[in-house]
């Protein structure tokens, strides 16, 4: 890449940021990547325990050696089919800011390192998936897989908006 | 050498928290000065402080805080000395003085280590050696030089009534005449020779702001070299370029060793040595319990006396577990700070509002001896600091107009923390002109906040509380310091994600008092509850709710109209809360007469909770949930149940609360 088209395409999509390890991982036949620094480690599947009042695709929390941690359904939250769990599902457990969060997914495959030459930016289309949580398409082996930007799947704010409505408005609305 | 560095960076963080506490105490002490400006007790110890400061920044070569220190020293010890008099233009110089020192140690916090001192610090310096070249002999003369002209007026009528003949009275004009030489006739001149600049700032001819100007004309060294032809512009440039690459060199090597001075400064937590020794004893015994289930272990693997070892292993295990819980309670008090650093920062912002808004306002503290958990502490800081600017800004009002009413000149408010049983409250209590509700209501209507309907059948508790509703603010003008209607937002933040609750009690004409009451279970780390189980999972009910638990039979279960359920007990009736359908779960019983209820019996709280079944009685360690399920009023937290799973605790209060029983209490 020419340092000219390097600027061009960092006004808005920088393969060269975001080029590096990934861990994938299948959510039905669809594979994704997150990046390896913010992966904590993974774990089997554990008793889960449901909060009420919480959208469904929060599965829970878990007791992860003595700490308190929710655990996301990437399915759910992605708008596909809840999954049956089998052998190969998985907790991955990741580190956003300054906290611990589980994510549920099918099965996870291998650590990839994705050169920023096999990185194209996301598309303008999205299937189930809003694009801003696409941090690009990592070509690999004839395969795509989508490199999430999981910060942003998981923000406490497109959470909280979520989790949040119920309290407010029975705390502060006079009946 | 690298080892006297590293000293000299922790001895460093420590000089620079230490000042800054010191710093945080002086404000109620100039508050107190000001109110009595010849208080010597109050004057000697800021005094210390500021003496305190300037020595130590010398030591670390820190040259900006030193000269600055030492200016305001010299201008305390004029005031000790009573050369000068603590007005409020000096009160206001210091005060201000006292801010500027707190920036430049958090600049020193931060990181930049230049000595250099920012323009606003600079300008105060000015002001401060302005107010010093003003010899004392014209600043202060004037004021025993009136009381002299008074007893100049006193003496002829004492002559007049023939009251200087009598021996005592003659003496005591002599002495008079005597103090009047020793006050006046000295000549105190100023031990130090005044700046240019100064002298002719203080002499009229020109503004302090010209002499800023010409010094910042002053010609660089290289310059005049230059054009005294003594050395090429080219080598000055050589150099200069030289220069500037030694100045970078030493700004990048402050900046390394400014991060672990943060660091440093983040982390570290003042505790009283006794308390560790606590610790270690705890641990020490610890030690020795470890070594009894290792001693059990090896008698298990043997397989003898079965029986007897697992009697020994009980004792045992009941042994550990009043260690650990012994060794959490202590935590949680290591965790505990006094309210006092809060509090002391409150007479200086009172002040500081009174004096820009020409109000007048004393502010009362009650409680700065109560500790709380310091996340508590920190979290409860800019709530109070919104709450107390709203009482003074809103509250209080003007002189002229509290006279009129009948009221004392100077307002009041009253901040009392005190704590209850399991719960934590503070009140801020002002004798301002109180809340309108009328005022309120149509204010929240006008931003679509309730509709007209709801306004009229809103009970005054109710609308008082809309307040604190984002978005809202009554006041008619908007000033730097409130009337936003972002402040209270703040507030309702920081009561809903501590579970706490918010009353306001107000009368027209007479103040407003907000009641904060904040639950300390939140705070603190352990709870005893009852495991109970409800379909598939387990949840905590906190002990301190439960009365008893009972099997109803079906005749006790009364149904009313098909919309809510009652329960009697012993004559008694219980509205029933379903926990089933609160929480939206799968129960294995529907009906009351085949689950177990629980009768829940605290302050107002008054009814009966349905589950399947009571599993034990446990003791908890509480666990915050994180953000994501802060919101939710049902849940207070998580905790670890004995199969290393997670139980959610039950915020019995808010289930109440979102149960809609809430009309119930009779």
């Amino acid at each position: 890449m020419t340092s000219q088209a390097k600027e061009e395409a960092g006004s808005k999509f920088n393969a060269n940021r975001i080029e590096g390890k990934y861990l994938t991982f299948t959510l039905g036949d669809e594979e994704y990547g997150l990046e390896i620094l913010k992966v904590r480690e993974i774990i089997g599947l554990m008793e889960i325990t449901s909060v009420p009042q919480t959208p469904e695709f929060i599965k829970g929390v878990i007791n992860l050696r003595g700490k308190v941690i929710p655990v996301i359904d990437l399915r759910l939250k992605f708008g596909m089919e809840e999954a049956v769990a089998t052998e190969e599902t998985c907790i991955i457990v990741v580190d956003i800011v300054e906290m611990l969060m589980g994510i549920l997914v099918d099965t996870v495959s291998e650590v990839v390192d994705v050169p920023a030459s096999n990185i194209e930016p996301p598309p303008a289309f999205g299937n189930n998936i809003s694009t801003e949580f696409i941090l690009g398409m990592g070509k690999l082996h004839n395969k795509v897989k989508i490199l999430l930007d999981i910060a942003k799947v998981l923000s406490q704010k497109e959470m909280m908006n979520i989790a949040m409505l119920e309290g407010i408005e029975t705390d502060e609305n006079p009946r | 050498m690298t080892q006297d560095f590293e000293i000299d960076r922790e001895i460093l963080v420590e000089f620079i928290k230490e000042t800054l506490e010191e710093l945080d105490g002086l404000d109620p002490q100039f508050i107190a000065l000001e109110k009595n400006p010849h208080d010597t007790g109050v004057l000697n110890a800021i005094f210390r402080t500021m003496h305190s400061i300037k020595g130590s920044s010398s030591f670390f070569n820190l040259n900006h805080i030193r000269t600055f220190s030492h200016k305001l020293e010299n201008l305390l010890d004029d005031l000790r000395k009573g050369a000068r008099e603590a007005d409020l233009e000096i009160i206001n110089i210091m005060l201000e003085g006292k801010d500027q020192l707190e920036k430049m140690l958090n600049r020193l916090a931060a990181g930049n280590f230049s000595n250099e001192m920012e323009k606003s610090e600079e300008e105060l310096l000015f002001a401060v050696e302005k107010i010093l070249s003003q010899k004392p002999t014209v600043e202060k003369r004037q004021m025993p030089t009136q009381v002299f002209g008074e007893i100049d007026l006193v003496i002829p009528q004492l002559a007049e009534s023939g009251l200087l003949d009598h021996s005592s009275v003659s003496e005591l004009v002599t002495l008079v005449e005597r103090l009047r030489e020793m006050v006046l006739g000295q000549g105190g001149v100023d031990s130090r020779a005044p700046q240019l600049g100064e002298m002719l700032v203080s002499e009229g001819v020109v503004s302090s702001a010209d002499v800023v100007g010409a010094l910042s004309k002053q010609k660089k060294l290289g310059d005049i070299l230059v054009e005294e032809g003594k050395v090429d512009r080219e080598t000055i440039e050589k150099v200069g370029g030289k220069q500037k690459k030694i100045k970078e060199e030493i700004n990048q090597a402050s900046r390394e060793k400014t991060s672990t001075v943060q660091a440093q400064l983040r982390k570290t937590m003042r505790i009283e040595e006794e308390k560790i020794d606590g610790f270690m004893d705890v641990v020490g015994e610890l030690i020795i319990n470890a070594e009894v289930f290792n001693y059990l272990q090896k008698k298990l693997e043997a397989g003898q006396d079965l029986e007897k070892s697992i009697m020994e292993f009980k004792n045992a295990n009941l042994d550990f577990s009043e260690l650990i819980f012994n060794l959490q309670k202590e935590l949680a008090e290591v965790r505990k700070i006094p309210l006092k650093g809060i509090f002391q920062k409150l007479p200086r912002m009172v002040r500081d509002l009174a004096v820009g808004m020409k109000k007048k306002a004393d502010i009362y503290l009650t409680g700065e001896k109560l500790l709380v958990d310091k996340s508590l502490f920190e979290q409860l800081e800019s709530p109070l600091n919104h709450l107390i600017r709203n009482s003074v800004d809103h509250g209080i009002e003007s002189p002229s107009e509290r006279l009129a009413m009948g009221k004392a000149e100077t307002g009041s408010v009253k901040v009392i923390a005190t704590e209850g049983a399991g719960d934590f409250i503070i009140r801020i209590i002002d004798d301002g002109r109180g809340m309108n509700v009328g005022q309120i209501k149509a204010k929240a209507v006008e931003k679509g906040l309730i509709s007209p309907e709801n306004a009229a059948t809103i009970s005054d508790k109710d609308a008082y509380r809309m307040v604190f509703l984002p978005g809202f603010s009554t006041a008619k003008n908007v000033t730097d310091i409130s009337g936003r209607g972002v402040g209270m937002d703040v507030v309702m933040t920081m009561i809903n994600e501590n579970k706490g609750k918010v009353d306001i009690i107000s009368s027209p004409g007479v103040g407003t008092e907000i009641v904060i009451s904040l639950p300390l279970s939140s705070t603190l780390i352990t709870i005893s509850g009852l495991v109970v189980a409800l379909g598939t999972e387990n949840y905590i009910i906190p002990m301190e709710w439960v009365r008893e638990s009972i099997n109803p039979d079906k005749e006790q279960v009364i149904s009313v109209k098909g919309e809510g359920e009652l329960i009697r007990i012993r004559e008694q009736l219980y509205p029933l809360i379903r926990l089933y359908e609160e929480f939206g779960a799968e129960p294995r019983f529907r009906n009351p007469w085949d689950g177990v209820v629980m009768v829940i019996e605290k302050d107002d709280a008054h009814c009966c909770v349905l589950v399947d079944e009571i599993i034990e009685e446990t003791q908890v360690v509480l666990k915050d949930l994180g953000g994501l399920f802060r919101g939710i009023p049902e849940i207070l937290g998580g905790a670890i149940l004995g199969d290393g799973n997670v139980g959610l605790v039950v915020n019995v209060e808010g289930l109440i609360k979102s149960s809609g029983l809430t009309a119930q209490v009779d």
